[in-house]
């Protein structure tokens, strides 16, 4: 009898806790539609690995063996971006080069939350681990976290992704905070009638790999992996490689990383003043992301004789496509026949670099 | 706060470097749009 009340037994309340956290996760994806992908693998991961005795995060249990193989090695990231590269259309961007410098701005948040971080008592590492929340990147997240403070990989990746999936609600008050209706209803003049040739979206991920490894080494994997998949998708000769990445790599890869990362919630890791305090600064990364992007473009607006719609700025954080249809939205809400929508994705796409730059900067940096 | 002096650090540093990449990402695109034209290919 003893043996099958002993996992009953040894039940406790944080572990039931842990069992409503899970299933949190699992409503915002299913009800919510919340990054249902990623939330309902690691509220269902979470689940599991709050089970007294639970073997899926035994020793050899599936899940610490999927931790070790993919998480340790920092595996399934850079199979993520490889997948995400080969997802990504780097056109509108190189269209209108330009937009590059909202992919930068619209990194501060990371910067600033890092900072605050500090001023919370975590140590550097745990602090850069908390502010590249700010990337809007999970791969991004999971892979610094991972090097710097894997014991607080948990709540940063539920953060990064939970926001990346509330950009609609998070973005809209503070671009209107910080934009009059004017600036919002600032048309732009479209860029699209150049074309790119085929030999220079050929060449873009190669030199961007160089450029990129040569300035912060330790972020080739990252950059590496995002432009070897647009590579493939862009050669032109690899196209069954390329639809392999986009769907059968990115599903596989998305389902193993969520359970996997679900695994690392165990009451004991997660239920504590860290992780609320890491949930909240994730949110002020975010803020921060946009106001940084909006507060350049309105900048650059001093100097400019086409001026740029300042909420493009915000366009500038690496969740794609999302932000870039948030702005599109809040420009039609205020006019109608407002299109910025290709002008967004370009600095959209441009935030995707600016993220992996930043990570790689991070990595070099932090000491 | 020597950590958050540190990070300040890291700021400037970070910020700066992320602009310096993608300025050189900008000018290497418009090379490469000049020298290597849609009517090229």
């Amino acid at each position: 009898m003893d043996q099958l009340l002993y996992g009953i037994k040894a039940l406790n309340p944080s572990q039931v806790i842990m069992f409503l956290t899970g299933g949190v996760l699992i409503y915002l994806a299913i009800k919510k539609e919340y990054e249902p992908m990623l939330l309902l693998p690691i509220g269902f991961g979470a689940i599991l690995a709050n089970i007294p005795y639970s073997s899926a995060i035994s020793h050899d249990g599936f899940l610490a063996l999927l931790f070790k193989a993919g998480i340790l090695t920092e595996l399934f990231p850079v199979l993520i971006f490889i997948a995400v590269g080969a997802m990504i259309d780097f056109t509108p961007l190189l269209q209108q080069p330009f937009m590059l410098f909202f992919g930068a701005a619209a990194q501060f948040g990371i910067f600033f939350t890092m900072a605050m971080a500090a001023l919370f008592g975590f140590d550097l590492k745990e602090a850069a681990s908390i502010g590249i929340i700010g990337a809007a990147d999970g791969p991004t997240s999971i892979y610094v976290a991972t090097k710097f403070a894997r014991h607080l990989l948990a709540p940063i990746s539920v953060a990064a992704y939970s926001y990346m999936s509330l950009v609609p609600i998070i973005q809209p008050p503070v671009i209107r905070l910080l934009t009059t209706p004017a600036e919002r209803r600032i048309h732009m003049r479209p860029e699209f009638n150049i074309k790119i040739s085929k030999t220079v979206q050929i060449l873009f991920p190669i030199v961007i790999t160089i450029i990129a490894g040569i300035i912060a080494p330790i972020s080739v994997a990252l950059v590496g992996s995002l432009m070897f998949g647009n590579l493939i998708r862009v050669s032109g000769v690899l196209d069954r490689l390329s639809k392999a990445a986009q769907n059968e790599l990115a599903n596989l890869v998305t389902l193993l990383l969520g359970i996997t990362i679900g695994s690392t919630m165990t009451a004991e890791q997660f239920l504590n003043p860290a992780t609320l305090l890491i949930i909240a600064m994730g949110l002020v990364a975010f803020i921060f992301d946009t106001a940084g992007g909006v507060i350049f473009a309105k900048i650059l607006n001093l100097f400019l004789k086409n001026k740029i719609n300042p909420m493009v700025g915000a366009a500038g954080i690496s969740a794609f496509p999302m932000s870039a249809r948030v702005i599109q939205k809040m420009a039609q809400q205020e006019d109608p026949s407002n299109f910025v929508l290709m002008q967004a994705v370009g600095a959209n796409v441009a935030g995707q670099l600016g993220s992996i730059i930043a990570g790689g900067l991070i990595l070099t940096l932090v000491k | 706060m020597d950590v958050f002096f540190e990070t300040l650090r890291i700021m400037v540093e970070g910020m700066a470097g992320i602009f310096l990449a993608i300025s050189l990402f900008f000018i290497v695109i418009k090379l490469m749009i000049r020298v290597f034209p849609e009517k090229n290919c």
